[in-house]
């Protein structure tokens, strides 16, 4: 049987490549969620989500047209974070997102993944504003944003089961703003 | 009025978008076509699944579950080479319902399943649209079988199941409000 072929637009990074996710990354994608790495989005969830997640994946990138990719070492293909746009259905819009796994922490790869999301967004989609939603007390995530350049908006969204999430815009390009 | 993050994708990602419509094969009869699931769908979908019409699927769904669960008609494309299509009245271009050739986590074997609107029912436009997903499944995809699972209470379904020339197939283990039926290609009858 044969898969529908389908490509995206795949980034690459000083250190990293951005790829669609498949179903090779369902190991490294079980791992993370089973982890209390995942305790920021929700999880951990139970291993058999795994698949459902891996189908969300790649369904946004087929109704959207943008999604999140799969990030690995340039020279490796082993996933060690999901980067890129997530946009579910009851989101205030579309924002920029990043998970590292274990091993993908502590090198600047989070920064270095979201920076080119960003640099996508506005100059190959051509839109004018991203966000991010961060849990005000995920320190980590705020730090990188500050680091991008983003500013807290001020304004905040309230998830039914994740909580209130504060609003980032990120930095668009001279002449975008 | 369809929600602006409901809206058809424009610009650059709709070229991505639109590249996935172009590997899901279109199936047309007379009455009905099967294409690829768009964004702008979703709201029928949820229509099915995040209200009392959703029951018979361990619904209602809330519409981010709902979103989730549509995602999955799409990817199967691309995970699986089988998956979810639209069912469109062919005459008019509206929207009739979905069909899928599915495989979720848990299922053990291929599904032929079917979503309907309910301004589409009793038209047997849902009897056709299962007809050439099902001979899809036979003659493109070479299945040697298809089930569905149907919920006991769900009346209709259980008669299209039937009329498709499903039997029932139920394990003996399996959970006692649903039924599965077995489709099998016209060779494996005779």
């Amino acid at each position: 049987m044969s898969l529908v072929d389908f490509r995206i637009p795949e980034l690459t990074t000083p250190r990293l490549k951005m790829r669609l996710a498949k179903l090779d990354d369902l190991p490294a994608l079980t791992a993370f969620r089973a982890s209390n790495r995942s305790l920021g989005v929700g999880g951990p969830f139970k291993p058999e989500t795994g698949f459902t997640y891996l189908e969300q994946l790649v369904g946004q990138w087929h109704l959207r047209g943008y999604g999140r990719w799969i990030v690995t070492e340039k020279d490796s293909d082993t996933a060690i974070g999901l980067v890129g746009i997530y946009h579910p259905d009851d989101w205030p819009e579309a924002e920029i997102g990043w998970t590292m796994f274990e091993g993908g922490e502590g090198k600047g790869y989070a920064q270095e993944a979201a920076e080119a999301t960003r640099d996508f967004a506005f100059d190959r989609l051509g839109w004018i504003r991203i966000i991010s939603s961060i849990l005000p007390d995920n320190t980590r995530s705020i730090r990188l944003a500050e680091r991008m350049g983003a500013t807290h908006s001020g304004k905040s969204f309230t998830h039914p089961e994740i909580g209130t999430l504060d609003i980032w815009e990120h930095a668009a390009p001279e002449g975008k703003a | 009025m369809i929600a602006r993050h409901e809206m058809p994708t424009e610009g650059a990602a709709m070229l991505v978008s639109q590249s996935f419509r172009a590997g899901v094969p279109v199936l047309t009869s007379d009455r009905v076509t099967l294409r690829a699931p768009r964004l702008e769908d979703f709201d029928s979908y949820a229509q099915i699944v995040c209200t009392d019409r959703g029951i018979y699927i361990d619904g209602p769904y809330s519409r981010e579950d709902g979103w989730f669960d549509f995602l999955s008609l799409s990817s199967g494309w691309m995970l699986h080479g089988h998956g979810g299509w639209a069912v469109e009245e062919t005459a008019t271009g509206k929207l009739a319902g979905f069909v899928c050739l599915g495989l979720e986590p848990g299922d053990r074997e291929i599904e032929l399943g079917y979503l309907f609107l309910e301004w589409a029912e009793g038209k047997g436009f849902a009897f056709e649209a299962a007809t050439k997903a099902r001979d899809y499944a036979w003659d493109k995809l070479k299945l040697k079988t298809l089930v569905s699972y149907v919920d006991r209470r769900n009346v209709r379904s259980i008669v299209l199941t039937k009329r498709l020339g499903g039997f029932d197939d139920t394990p003996t283990d399996f959970p006692a409000g649903s039924i599965m039926f077995r489709h099998l290609p016209p060779e494996a009858r005779a």
